[in-house]
């Protein structure tokens, strides 16, 4: 590969990158609106930081279920950021709600994949769960949930307007149309690339969402009917992969790939919203 | 007379094949015919035990029964016919053949028996089979056969302990000799309440009661899960032993599986009394180190802290002590590493490797570490303690906490962190959740830009190329690009009474504009063409007229001077219907 085709890579990626800057890059305090005008903005920011700070302050004092209930008020009117959520886990797992804690740990990790501290806890409350080991990924499951949905779409987009960019350039000058043909290809690649990227993540997201056992025992159902025989049980905070729903049954499929069907209430959903979240936790 | 030792214990079996016997049995029948029909009857051995099985074979020259004849029932004995097997040969010439019966003989109750003679149809001639004695020992008492087998291979099961605690790891050998052998399978060892390790094989020879053995001594290492007294074995090998020379081969191979006898063990539980707080159930004998780099510190920068745990016991499973006095440190789940001194890992370091941030500029050491164990030789609980470390941490300038990649020691899986990585001391950005790019208008809406900027440039490229094709076109609108100036000119001209500039401009457009519509160059242009081209073209006279006076116009100003201002301005819409007119002309 040419110097020059190098470079555009380089550029192709750094460009994505300082364009979807990820969750610890954004402005850890941010500032209250110093405008008389966006009073209410400037009232819920302070009120959140004090929240926040009450919260932290209850789970310092090992009463983790005022923490959790001051965490999840926060969470209630739809905003969330990554510490409330890494937090809530953390003292749904000190209080013992291993289930819980796995969901806000994932809900944490689906904003800010790559923090080393979501991931440790995550593992640490997954190894807790007693016969429960979530099946480990594939690599590419793995490589794709490294990246956001959103910082995907970007990298694509960028790859998108850089090829266009190519392209135009070739039009508007004959003579660079040939030295810019590997420009277009790389950008062209990097483009379906990425664009693959953003359908799998979606695909993993959305077309095989999981769920995780936030109840002590529940029990799983060869039918969707309540006297269906037993097939098996799952325990606070094993993680399943939902296949099927039928009315409030859903019909899963645990680690070890058996199927059955459980009662919706008895698990939450992921993804679920930050506000659907809240709801369901509680 | 018994043919062949074919088993040695009730395990076994009838598990000689057929064919062989029958093999066996034909090659004595060829030496040792016993009647002089051909016939005879043999069992592999003379003795079994209650629920052992004899083969009963019986062979035959000629071409044998139709149909296999059934045994008189023998009260005591089972009799059920196992197979048949034929053999032929041709020796100078003349052919002959060999069938051979074979019967499974089951021991049910102990006492001495005589298979009698029955009758056989054979070639059509009716042969009685000479009868035949077995004896049944009771159950479990040794035959000669499984006696002499035990003589070819037999395992010892060797503990190194009687007398243990629960937890407490400590080496056992499974040892099995055999005189000649091959293809041994890694023992069955029972082991209800205990854990064993891996097996490590280790082959030597040694004499025994003046017999050199194979001894083949199988190292592990096992652990008691429960308490009390708990039988650990038999153990169980199987092989292929070799035995001499009863058959055609001169050896044959046969599959045995000796069993050692089993060992009990007294496991007693850990002692209450003196157990220290933090002990995590580790037996054995230990040692601690601790170390800590860097000392020197700003706030939130990270220290790597190694603690060695070294010694003799289940060293893989010893944990991290308990880090209860570190909540001044932001910890990470630390990663694990162990080293193993002997291949039966009972000797061996774990080495945790904690990463550390001290979250205030208060701390001066990092707190004393301590790991408790029950040593079982003094049967006493032991705890090791390393001091305290010094450190000077300094105020850091940033409030954030910086990210910790863990240095690259390899994480052992599933054994790696005590604790969750505490909270997060800062709110972050507490947005609402926000659809994702790909649904947002705006996003999508702004991909279309890009695209639309190529397909103009696109569509500007296609007809300036268009152009570039078309030199006529382009000519066409270099003239009306030049006229249009040159319209302008003669005004400027007119206005400023240059009379020599503007006929000179008039005669320029002239030529521009006939060369272009005559296809001929601008400075070939001369009156004369209003002779030869346009009037045969068919132009109307009127225009023909027109053109000559503003040529005569031109060549009289410039021959002969100018023209006054007034008249100039009366020549400049003349001078352009001239123009228009030419324009709309047809020529070629």
């Amino acid at each position: 590969m040419r110097t020059w085709q190098l470079a555009i890579l380089f550029v192709l990626l750094n460009a994505s990158l300082c364009a979807v800057p990820a969750e610890r890059d954004l402005p850890s305090d941010p500032k209250p609106s110093q405008t008389p005008a966006n009073d209410g903005a400037f009232v819920f920011l302070r009120d959140s930081k004090a929240q926040f700070e009450l919260a932290n302050q209850r789970y310092e004092q090992l009463r983790f279920m005022d923490a959790v209930l001051v965490y999840e008020r926060m969470l209630t009117n739809g905003r969330a950021s990554v510490p409330v959520l890494f937090n809530l886990g953390n003292a749904q797992f000190k209080a013992g709600r291993t289930g819980s804690a796995i969901v806000a740990y994932r809900q944490a990790e689906r904003l800010a994949p790559r923090d080393p501290d979501i991931r440790a806890n995550l593992r640490f409350a997954r190894a807790r769960v007693a016969g429960g080991f979530a099946a480990e990924p594939p690599w590419w499951e793995r490589a794709l949930t490294t990246l956001t949905p959103d910082e995907w779409t970007a990298l694509a987009a960028v790859a998108f307007w850089l090829m266009f960019l190519f392209l135009a350039l070739g039009q508007w000058r004959s003579a660079w149309r040939r030295p810019l043909r590997g420009a277009v290809f790389v950008s062209g690649g990097a483009f379906a690339a990425w664009v693959a990227c953003v359908a799998s993540l979606v695909f993993v997201l959305h077309q095989r969402p999981g769920a995780v056992v936030t109840a002590d025992e529940v029990v799983v159902r060869y039918g969707p009917v309540d006297v269906s025989n037993v097939a098996y049980t799952l325990r606070d905070g094993m993680e399943v992969r939902i296949i099927g729903r039928k009315d409030d049954w859903l019909q899963v499929l645990d680690g070890s790939q058996r199927a059955g069907w459980v009662r919706r209430g008895d698990v939450v959903e992921l993804p679920a919203t930050a506000a659907h979240f809240a709801s369901a936790v509680m | 007379m018994p043919i062949a030792n074919c088993q040695s214990s009730a395990k076994t079996g009838v598990a000689c094949g057929a064919q062989r016997r029958a093999f066996a049995v034909a090659a004595l029948v060829l030496s040792f015919a016993v009647s002089a029909r051909g016939q005879t009857a043999g069992l592999d051995r003379s003795t079994i035990a209650l629920g052992e099985a004899a083969a009963l074979t019986i062979a035959l020259s000629g071409n044998g029964p139709r149909a296999a004849p059934q045994p008189p029932d023998v009260p005591g004995l089972s009799i059920t016919f196992s197979g048949q097997a034929r053999q032929f040969q041709l020796i100078n010439g003349r052919a002959s053949s060999t069938v051979t019966l074979t019967y499974a003989v089951l021991g049910r109750q102990p006492g001495d028996y005589t298979i009698p003679s029955f009758p056989i149809e054979s070639d059509g001639a009716k042969l009685m089979t000479p009868p035949v004695q077995i004896k049944v020992l009771p159950r479990g008492e040794k035959t000669p056969a499984s006696a002499e087998m035990e003589k070819l291979a037999f395992v010892r099961l060797v503990s190194a302990r009687k007398d243990c605690f629960i937890g407490e790891i400590f080496p056992i050998e499974v040892q099995l000799y055999f005189a000649a052998g091959r293809d041994v399978q890694l023992p069955n060892l029972r082991c209800e309440g205990f854990t064993v390790g891996k097996m490590v094989p280790e082959q030597t020879t040694v004499p025994l009661n003046g017999t050199y053995y194979n001894l083949v001594r199988f190292r592990s290492l096992v652990t008691p899960v429960k308490t009390g007294k708990l039988q650990l074995g038999p153990a169980e090998c199987q092989l292929n032993i070799q035995l001499r020379a009863q058959d055609f081969f001169g050896f044959r191979l046969q599959q045995v599986s000796p069993q050692s006898e089993p060992v009990e063990i007294n496991v007693l539980p850990l002692p209450e009394a003196g157990k220290p707080a933090g002990f995590g159930g580790a037996v054995g004998k230990y040692d601690l180190a601790y170390l800590a780099t860097p000392t020197n510190v700003q706030v939130g920068d990270p220290i790597t802290v190694k603690i060695q745990i070294s010694g003799r016991g289940a060293i893989d499973q010893v944990a991290l002590p308990p880090l209860d006095a570190w909540r001044e440190f932001k910890t990470y789940p630390p990663s694990v590493k162990v080293d193993l001194f002997d291949p039966l890992s009972l000797m061996g370091a774990k080495n945790f490797e904690q990463v550390v941030m001290p979250q205030n500029a208060a701390i001066r050491e990092l707190p004393p570490v301590s790991f408790s164990f029950f040593d079982p030789e003094a049967k006493a609980y032991r705890t090791l303690t390393q001091p305290a470390i010094p450190i000077r941490v300094q105020p850091g300038a940033g409030t954030q906490q910086p990210t910790v990649v863990l240095p690259g020691a390899q994480r052992v899986p599933g054994a790696a962190a005590v604790d969750i990585v505490h909270i997060k001391p800062h709110l972050g950005v507490l947005a609402p959740a926000r659809a994702p790019l790909l649904v947002q208008p705006w996003f999508v809406a702004a991909q279309a830009l890009p695209v639309l900027a190529w397909m103009a440039l696109l569509v500007w490229r296609r007809r300036a190329d268009a152009l570039a094709n078309n030199p006529r076109l382009l000519r066409q609108r270099a003239v009306e690009a030049a006229i249009a100036a040159g319209l302008d000119e003669l005004r400027g001209h007119s206005a400023a009474n240059r009379g020599a500039e503007f006929f000179s401009t008039t005669f320029r457009l002239l030529q521009e504009r006939l060369g272009e519509r005559l296809d001929a160059p601008a400075a070939s242009i001369t009156e004369s063409v209003i002779e030869e081209r346009l009037r045969p073209a068919g132009v109307a006279d009127a225009d023909l007229v027109a053109l000559r006076g503003l040529f005569e116009l031109c060549d009289r100003a410039r021959f002969s001077g100018g023209q006054d201002c007034a008249s100039l301005a009366v020549l400049v819409p003349k001078v352009e219907t001239a123009l228009e007119r030419i324009k709309l002309l047809e020529l070629k």
